[in-house]
């Protein structure tokens, strides 16, 4: 008997997820062709994506206003939001496999936040490739246009919250598995399509999609409404600050739809 | 007596989507969306005190990993009262979580590609194990489970039995109030089930908690515990000390003969009529083998001598009524098994 | 491995048919897996077609392409790409990663194409599901939406058939990386970012500026979704159409037979991981 003691107040565990996450990270640096190779796709993907920007941009000067620089601004922030999500996040593509399983039993044993802890102990440092390729990107637009100083310090800010409402998403869409149980991830692309759909302008888009990218999944506040105020788009600067308070909200859906979750979670085997 | 778990008409029940076979079966199955309801767990209440050795016992499918999935806060219940050192398990989780402690036999799964070594270390911040109570439990478990060799080894690679013996360690590191332990001996050697056997037991009387292990290898329960709770069809048969449990249904005995040739349906008949003047029952008579039932410790002799003089027998067993037959009888089953049993 | 008597030869493609039923079968088995597939997979491709929309609404775009060619073009190429999703380097990947093909290829059925049977039944269940939205498509876009004439739609399907092929056979090249890396994840992704970029997915090469359009014409990818969707349009009529079914025949023979080599070659030279 000389553990804890019911009684005393309940205390966070931050260091138990960074070390969590830390031992999954050693893990996977075991396989270095892998990371090698993983990290030049995850490049490559990126390469991709631009080609059809270069397509787009032959036959147009430019998409609703925005030049092409100002698109690669776009299309880096996306890219590095994703690439923070998979290297920290990842696992949660997993979770339709792990409910199948019932394989989520021995983490409900753990006293540690089971949504948390169960995010970062998978990361896929592949996406290393995705955060490298996105931040030349917006390195490389941001100096081209000459952007006031204060964007380059509040861009790790957006990036945070890009990484917040695209895990999130997942998240949220994941929980469906609880509910629709089988061994499949298809639902989860949806929250990526969706990521990569504000690689160009939302104003290209018929405003019902748009309404979805600002409101439903608030992914426009991490980088289309800000680059809309910074480069002189749009004199209303709530653009900027909008995205933390959008990725909180969404974090906390997150958190409710998981524990409404687990509440049906059903394990395997009697 | 501090009562440290506590349940009451605790009911689960799964609702399972009927999958027809074939194409067509397949093809309706994208329209269509029947549901049958699966009663798991139906009506169990009982409650375990503080130092108590409980060992839950049934068929597969009777319950009790599901019974022992709703005590951990793994499973919500459909319906009942449930309390665990005073906490609501599904409601409660973490908090709980830092006393007990959950073995699976069945999927050990210590989470990591990491070597154990490192996984126990995490643990320990996990669960904020004070170095009075870690210098205890961790150089136990490598001692008494054979840990040394394996601290280096990624989990990944390691065997059934070394991954069952690291979670067994893993999980008692914390010296918890409760210890759940589902099938920890499934799938060892029977010297790994010894010491595994062992090491539970010592954990268990240093730091005075409670046990409650599920099992199918009745040797766990007569090594380790002292109450019996039985579960069939989510129903709770039986809830008593080992002592009651064979008061109650080892009443019945076995004599298993073997034959030389078969017996003719004569021969079957008239020692059929024969034993059941002694209260005995011939339940099988079949081409080399003979099984009699009977009550009572005083027919032996006098059965043994009827059989012996009317069958043309080249080997006979009396067996000591233990609590694989027990089990079998409770359930009208024949065990198959010719072992002999110990003494 | 390849059979020589009759009966044999007979058994063997028994038991391609099988694998190819019994994939086809399971792909029914998950009704949301399915829906939510389809929903994401539209959800991808509107996003060039909406692109696509603003720009030739602004006044911007290509002669050579009218818009009312381009929308049925980006379509149909949304819905080939559905329908490569074979699963082919998860499949294979997981059996070299488990050293399960060194059994593999003992087996009496040849491993390449019962992989083949395997990816095709899993590619044309995808298609099944998905070209009716094509076919809804066709009633809004009208005689635009048509294959060009009868016999361009049976050249269509000919053209689909090896790009399955083509596509499968470049994945059998690729995933054997999968002998030096752990994850065939990667691979996929790799495969995958060469494919959207060449294929002629997101546009017609006919818009592609000058460098991309070269490397497209030398690498195969094209021909997984820009020479079908063509011949079905009528941009590649005639004779041509033969020239490019050919052009087809080619690539899917030449690199099932590379991608034979290398992985006799791959077995010689790496050792086998066991599980």
């Amino acid at each position: 008997m000389l553990t804890q003691r019911a009684g005393e107040p309940r205390t966070p565990y931050p260091n138990v997820y960074l070390a969590a996450f830390q031992a999954s990270l050693q893990a996977k640096f075991e396989y270095r062709v892998d990371l090698v190779i993983g990290v030049v796709t995850s490049m490559l993907m990126q390469g991709s994506a631009l080609s059809f920007l270069l397509i787009v941009l032959r036959n147009t000067p430019g998409l609703a206003g925005w030049s092409g620089p100002q698109i690669v601004f776009l299309f880096g922030m996306t890219a590095a939001a994703l690439g923070g999500s998979e290297i920290l996040f990842n696992q949660i593509w997993l979770l339709p496999q792990y409910v199948v399983a019932g394989d989520l039993d021995r983490l409900l044993t753990y006293p540690v936040r089971s949504l948390l802890f169960f995010l970062v102990t998978r990361p896929e440092l592949h996406a290393i490739g995705n955060l490298i390729t996105g931040s030349l990107y917006v390195a490389w637009s941001l100096h081209t246009l000459h952007v006031p100083v204060f964007v380059w310090l509040m861009l790790p800010v957006w990036w945070l919250c890009g990484t917040l409402l695209y895990t999130s998403a997942l998240v949220i869409v994941g929980c469906l598995s609880f509910r629709f149980v089988g061994p499949y991830s298809q639902q989860l692309l949806i929250p990526l399509n969706l990521l990569q759909a504000t690689r160009y302008p939302l104003a290209v888009y018929p405003s019902w999609l748009k309404n979805v990218l600002l409101c439903v999944v608030p992914y426009g506040t991490f980088h289309y409404l800000p680059a809309r105020f910074f480069f002189g788009k749009s004199a209303s600067f709530w653009g900027l600050g909008l995205a933390p308070v959008a990725a909180v909200a969404l974090a906390l859906l997150a958190q409710g739809a998981w524990n409404l979750g687990l509440r049906r979670y059903e394990s395997a085997g009697s | 007596m501090t009562i440290t778990l506590r349940t009451e008409a605790l009911n689960k029940t799964y609702r399972r989507k009927i999958r027809k076979p074939g194409f067509v079966g397949a093809l309706k199955g994208l329209f269509s969306g029947e549901e049958e309801a699966v009663q798991a767990v139906s009506d169990v209440t009982f409650s375990l005190a503080r130092g108590e050795r409980v060992g839950l016992i049934g068929e597969n499918g009777a319950g009790k990993s599901t019974t022992l999935k709703m005590l951990t806060g793994i499973l919500v219940p459909t319906s009942g009262k449930l309390e665990v050192l005073g906490f609501d398990p599904s409601r409660q989780r973490r908090q709980l979580a830092s006393r007990i402690g959950v073995v699976f036999g069945q999927r050990p799964q210590l989470l990591w590609d990491i070597p154990v070594q490192e996984t126990l270390s995490l643990l320990r911040t996990m669960y904020r194990i004070p170095a009075s109570v870690y210098d205890v439990t961790y150089p136990q478990a490598v001692e008494r489970l054979d840990l040394g060799p394996l601290l280096a080894v990624p989990v990944r690679k390691l065997s059934l039995g070394q991954r069952m013996r690291c979670d067994l360690a893993a999980s008692l590191l914390h010296a918890p109030d409760i210890a759940f332990l589902d099938e920890p001996t499934i799938g060892l050697d029977v010297s790994v089930k010894e010491q595994v056997r062992e090491f539970i037991r010592d954990m268990q009387q240093r730091f005075e908690s409670t046990l409650l292990l599920t099992t199918h290898d009745l040797k766990d329960i007569t090594e380790t515990c002292d109450r019996i709770l039985l579960l069939d069809r989510g129903k709770l048969l039986f809830d008593g000390s080992l002592r009651e449990f064979e008061r109650r249904f080892a009443t019945k005995r076995r004599i298993v003969v073997e034959l030389e040739r078969p017996a003719s349906d004569e021969v079957r008949e008239q020692l059929a009529k024969d034993i059941a003047e002694l209260g005995a029952e011939l339940v099988e008579c079949r081409a080399h083998r003979a099984v009699v039932v009977y009550e009572g410790d005083g027919a032996a002799p006098a059965l043994t001598q009827r059989l012996l003089s009317r069958l043309p027998v080249s080997d006979i067993v009396l067996e000591k009524s233990d609590i694989d037959s027990m089990v079998a009888n409770i359930y009208r089953r024949s065990t198959i098994s010719t072992e002999k049993s110990v003494a | 491995m390849t059979p020589t008597r009759p009966s044999a030869l007979r058994a063997e493609f028994a038991t391609f048919f099988a694998l190819f039923s019994r994939g086809l079968r399971s792909n029914f088995a998950y009704r949301p897996a399915l829906l939510l597939a389809m929903l994401s997979a539209a959800l991808s491709y509107a996003v060039p077609m909406l692109v696509w929309r603003h720009i030739y609404a602004s006044g911007g775009g290509s002669k050579a392409v009218p818009a009312q060619a381009l929308f049925p073009y980006l379509l149909l190429a949304g819905c080939l790409n559905f329908g490569f999703a074979m699963n082919v380097e998860s499949r294979i990947g997981q059996r070299i990663r488990m050293g399960l093909i060194a059994t593999d290829l003992l087996r009496p059925v040849d491993f390449q194409m019962a992989q083949l049977s395997q990816a095709l039944s899993d590619g044309i269940a995808n298609l099944a599901f998905v070209l009716p939205v094509f076919g809804v498509a066709c009633a809004f876009w009208g005689k635009s939406a048509f294959p060009h004439d009868a016999a361009a739609f049976f050249a269509f399907c000919a053209s689909v058939l090896l790009a399955f092929v083509i596509l499968f056979a470049v994945s059998f090249i690729f995933v054997q990386a999968t002998f030096i890396t752990y994850s065939s994840y990667g691979v996929f992704v790799a495969r995958n970012a060469l494919q959207q970029t060449f294929s002629g997915m997101s546009a017609p090469l006919a818009l592609f500026p000058a460098g991309l359009r070269a490397a497209s014409e030398w690498l195969p990818f094209r021909h997984t979704i820009h020479t079908p969707v063509s011949i079905y349009l009528g941009w590649i009529n005639g004779s041509a159409v033969w020239a490019a079914l050919g052009a087809q025949l080619i690539w899917a023979l030449g690199l099932l037979l590379v991608g034979r080599y290398m992985l006799r070659v791959s077995l010689l030279k790496f050792e086998i991981q066991g599980g």
